[in-house]
């Protein structure tokens, strides 16, 4: 069956605006992926950029700022007899400051949890021990839900289609398992198993008064909100809270706070 | 208003052992005016054709080539870009080439690999780089660095007088050379100078200045490899860190004294590396696939012979 899919998408990079309009069809015969241009006009609405623009200019004017990509598209899709709309945000930011680097993504335009990160790094961070409990912010766990499975119980909510216009079914996620859903980030890439919209299952107490880790800043080292750089383990798991957001790792992540 | 247009057409094909895998076409155009693009997937018969020269021309290269894996990249541009490019990669080990140079190439690699590693590097020693391959190191060293508009931190050796004032200047030893060449300009890597071409990947991707053909030069260098010393054949990969000033090396194959070496690392921070002396002409390096904010680009290699203390 052929996949085909017509987009726009506004994308902020760094200072420059790009408006993109293309559609594309990928087919996958026998071993072979092949793809290609529709050549075809797009009638989709333009995307509206106000909202992008000033988001992006917030986050310029903040401290620290190393790379700042933002984007707001609106896609059909088809594959077969199944058709599909879907709207996307995205926020990619890199902030660098004392030789620190956090990686920050969302799938809204939400400047206030990337100027918190930015403001505690621009101050100055240290190396430092990491304390008897550490408190994960939700857009922090979200990044670290993958490494999560087989730790505790995760699953895969049910919500959408997939790459190939399938509903995305709830069920557990474990290690090894075969994915039943399909990935396909774009047309131009080869459609992969992976599980969408990672859940984890709440459990425990979250204790508030914790230290708050506000970013990843590396392998298994997170920033915590008064400015220290410690590392985390991840096999010791105490507790998990509600869900709260939708982050854009891999095919989705929700996030959750979660201690340490 | 200026008015600024790039178009492109680009074919891409996957390899396996003769098995065709993927085939991806794309073209489009993109009009820069001011700090806005409009890019879309439009068509231009004469790219098109030309790509499709480009492509056949690589099939031709590698048709009798079953033992690796290939990816053929052909691209035609309205800057005048015409590029064939194959990655050919045989027991993880990968190689750039062109159609001309395929054949050579892919034998280099294939005697390469066809040697299982008998050793692990336990201790850090001075580098002989050759095959070009130190063409890499000063990529990600000079060029990378250079592309971000990062002071020069000096490398310098050897050190003492005047020439560690010049050297403190150029960021370099005096006896060495490394430009960027582009048709838009050559750019003095060692004083810091920013390439002049503007590259991208694809239409839809922001023009960025970006190293074209690295050669490095060596005058009247000094060169007297320490006994006990790695060779580096190939690398897999590299990377520089802007914040950290830490360059990144993988080496895919080595050997030290008669024996292969297995695949390592070497991390450093550019203050760190001692250039002690090259010897020849710069040799064609086969393969820097560069990629920088999601943008892969073929960059051209070329370096002689070097040296450097141990890292």
């Amino acid at each position: 069956m052929i996949y085909r899919k017509r987009g726009r998408v506004v994308r902020h990079e760094n200072g420059v605006l790009l408006r993109i309009a293309e559609a594309g069809e990928a087919v996958e015969r026998g071993v072979a992926f092949e793809c290609r241009p529709l050549r075809e006009s797009i009638t989709l609405p333009e995307v509206d950029v106000p909202d992008l623009i000033e988001t992006a200019r917030q986050i310029r004017e903040l401290p620290a700022i190393e790379r700042v990509i933002i984007s707001d598209g609106i896609a059909e899709h088809e594959y077969g007899d199944a058709r599909w709309t879907d709207e996307t945000r995205r926020v990619h930011v890199a902030i660098a400051a004392h030789g620190t680097r956090a990686v920050l993504d969302f799938a809204t335009f939400d400047v206030a949890k990337v100027a918190r990160v930015a403001e505690v790094l621009a101050r100055g961070v240290r190396e430092a021990a990491p304390p008897e409990r550490i408190r994960v912010a939700p857009h922090v766990t979200a990044a670290l839900l993958p490494s999560l499975i087989g730790m505790i119980e995760i699953d895969q909510a049910a919500e959408g289609v997939d790459g190939n216009g399938q509903p995305i079914e709830a069920v557990q996620v474990t290690n090894g398992m075969q994915w039943p859903n399909w990935y396909r980030p774009s047309y131009r890439i080869r459609p992969l198993p992976m599980p969408f919209h990672l859940r984890a299952r709440p459990f425990g107490i979250i204790d508030d008064a914790a230290p708050e880790a506000i970013a990843l800043v590396g392998t298994r080292r997170v920033l915590l909100e008064d400015g220290s750089v410690v590392a985390i383990r991840l096999d010791r798991v105490h507790a998990v809270g509600k869900p709260d957001g939708w982050y854009p790792y891999g095919a989705g992540s929700f996030g959750a706070e979660l201690m340490l | 208003m200026t008015a600024d247009r790039f178009a492109i057409a680009a074919r891409d094909e996957l390899w396996a052992h003769g098995v065709l895998l993927e085939s991806r076409l794309e073209h489009g155009t993109a009009v820069l005016s001011d700090d806005v693009i409009e890019a879309t997937d439009a068509y231009d018969p004469d790219l098109a054709a030309a790509c499709d020269e480009e492509m056949a021309r690589l099939r031709a290269a590698v048709a009798s080539v079953e033992d690796a894996r290939i990816r053929a990249v052909a691209r035609a541009a309205s800057d005048g870009e015409r590029s064939a490019t194959l990655t050919i990669t045989m027991r993880g080990v990968s190689i750039v080439t062109t159609p001309a140079a395929a054949a050579r190439d892919t034998a280099m690699l294939r005697a390469l690999v066809g040697r299982e590693a008998e050793e692990e590097l336990c201790e850090t020693l001075p580098i002989v780089w050759r095959n070009g391959s130190a063409a890499v190191l000063l990529h990600e060293a000079f060029g990378h660095p250079a592309e971000h508009g990062i002071p020069l931190t000096p490398a310098l050796s050897p050190r003492g007088g005047e020439r560690v004032l010049e050297e403190r200047v150029r960021g370099g030893p005096t006896w060495l050379r490394v430009e960027d060449i582009s048709p838009r300009g050559t750019a003095d890597l060692l004083a810091g100078h920013r390439p002049h071409a503007l590259r991208r990947a694809s239409f839809r991707d922001v023009p960025l200045h970006r190293m074209t053909a690295l050669v490095a030069r060596q005058v009247d260098a000094p060169f007297d490899a320490p006994e006990r010393h790695v060779e580096v054949h190939l690398v897999a990969g590299g990377t520089y860190d802007p914040l950290t000033d830490v360059v990144t090396i993988d080496v895919s194959i080595a050997n030290l004294g008669g024996a292969r070496l297995a695949p390592f690392t070497i991390t450093t921070t550019r203050d760190r590396i001692a250039f002690l002396g090259a010897s020849g002409e710069p040799v064609r390096y086969p393969g820097v696939v560069c990629s920088r904010e999601g943008q892969e680009l073929v960059v051209g290699s070329f370096a002689p012979v070097m040296i450097t203390g141990a890292m």
